[in-house]
């Protein structure tokens, strides 16, 4: 066994005891190696590590330590460190990755653009507008940034099966509170913290292509965003309820 | 049957003499323990020195049954007691050397623990003296 390889096995019988106190006690033991004849057997001049351990540890009034507080201060302090820093930084990475996932923070700004010929009918929460094949449909929401970071706006993605045929359109940033032009084709944009926009779809109002989604009730509009790496679809709730009803006799082909 | 014990002891003993050699050292050094803490104390008392050295001293004075662990270890009670105190000093054979010194306590628990033994060793000698 080497004299090394003795100092290790004897810290390891002493474990439990104060990092600083073993950490002295085998510096004096290495000290203590080093003095004697380089072909001495250290079991048989010192017994194994694990006796040398023992009478050490019994001469010194060093009892067997449990616990938690025992197994800390048996760490080395810079190890204890290193390993409060590392799950601090993992916890901390847990956390704004969380944040991250979670992070939503386009809002709706309160101002919206209606199908032209909707109103309230009776029986319906919120608006309406009657389906007629060709006739001129838009609809649209503000929406804002009310978050601390930008966003960037990726596209407004209908469900499948809705009764119009439009494109989306948008507006430039809106800052004095109303809703206008100039309105251009949607393109991919940053949303940035108190940025305000107008998102709307604007075409005609048309049979669904066959699909599986039917419904002609809109309670949110989608946006979708991303944010660093993340994409996400955020619903915006609308503040009235927008339905398409059929006139009696007019119905849509069936797939 | 205590007059046949004895040489079959000895026959023993000749074919396993590291037994004996052990034995002996283990009796000797818990009969030591006791002392140990003065003897230790005695030696740094006659000026500085380092554990290594303790041992050499301990077992130039014939107490070889001393174990080095228990020299180390009580020279850390010592310490941690206020009897010694110690400092470091680069060595030519390697680590640096760990320098003990008695401190005013430990010369008191010196004198204290002589005169004790002292009187020990007179009771001692009286019990088993002719």
């Amino acid at each position: 066994m080497t004299r090394d390889q003795y100092v290790r096995d004897v810290g390891h019988w002493l474990h439990d005891i104060p990092w600083s106190t073993r950490r002295d006690l085998l510096a004096e033991l290495r000290g203590h190696l080093a003095e004697l004849p380089a072909d001495t057997d250290l079991e048989t001049r010192l017994g194994s590590p694990e006796e040398y351990a023992a009478e050490l540890r019994s001469a010194a009034g060093l009892e067997r330590r449990r616990g938690p507080v025992a197994f800390l201060q048996a760490r080395r302090p810079r190890n204890l460190v290193l390993a409060l820093v590392t799950l601090a930084v993992i916890g901390l990475a847990i956390g704004a990755v969380a944040w991250i996932q979670s992070y939503q923070p386009i809002a709706f700004a309160g101002g919206g653009l209606d199908p032209v010929g909707a109103g309230v009918r009776a029986g319906l929460q919120g608006e309406s507008v009657v389906f007629h094949v060709g006739r001129p449909f838009q609809f649209g929401i503000t929406i804002e940034n009310k978050g601390r970071f930008p966003v960037r706006v990726l596209d407004a993605p209908l469900p499948d099966g809705v009764p119009f045929s439009a494109r989306l359109m948008m507006s430039d940033p809106l800052t004095d509170g109303g809703v206008h032009g100039p309105y251009v084709r949607f393109r991919p944009f940053d949303l940035r913290p108190g940025e305000v926009r107008l998102l709307f779809y604007k075409g005609v109002l048309a049979c669904p292509a066959p699909g599986p989604n039917a419904s002609v009730g809109f309670i949110d509009f989608p946006v979708r965003y991303s944010f660093l790496w993340r994409t996400k679809t955020a619903y915006i709730p609308l503040d009235e309820e927008l339905a398409i009803v059929s006139p009696k006799g007019v119905r849509c082909p069936t797939p | 049957m205590y007059g046949t014990a004895a040489p079959l002891v000895t026959v023993v003993l000749l074919f396993k003499p590291c037994y004996c050699v052990k034995r002996n050292s283990v009796e000797q050094s818990q009969l030591l323990k006791g002392v140990l803490e003065l003897a230790v104390l005695a030696v740094i008392a006659r000026g500085e020195t380092y554990g290594y050295e303790i041992l050499s001293t301990l077992e130039g004075a014939g107490l070889d049954g001393v174990g080095d662990a228990s020299v180390y270890g009580t020279l850390r009670r010592l310490e941690q007691a206020g009897h010694l105190e110690s400092r470091l000093a680069a060595s030519d054979s390697g680590p640096a050397r760990k320098y003990y010194s008695v401190t005013p306590s430990g010369a008191e628990q010196l004198q204290a623990g002589t005169e004790t033994w002292s009187r020990i060793n007179a009771a001692f000698r009286e019990l088993v003296g002719p």
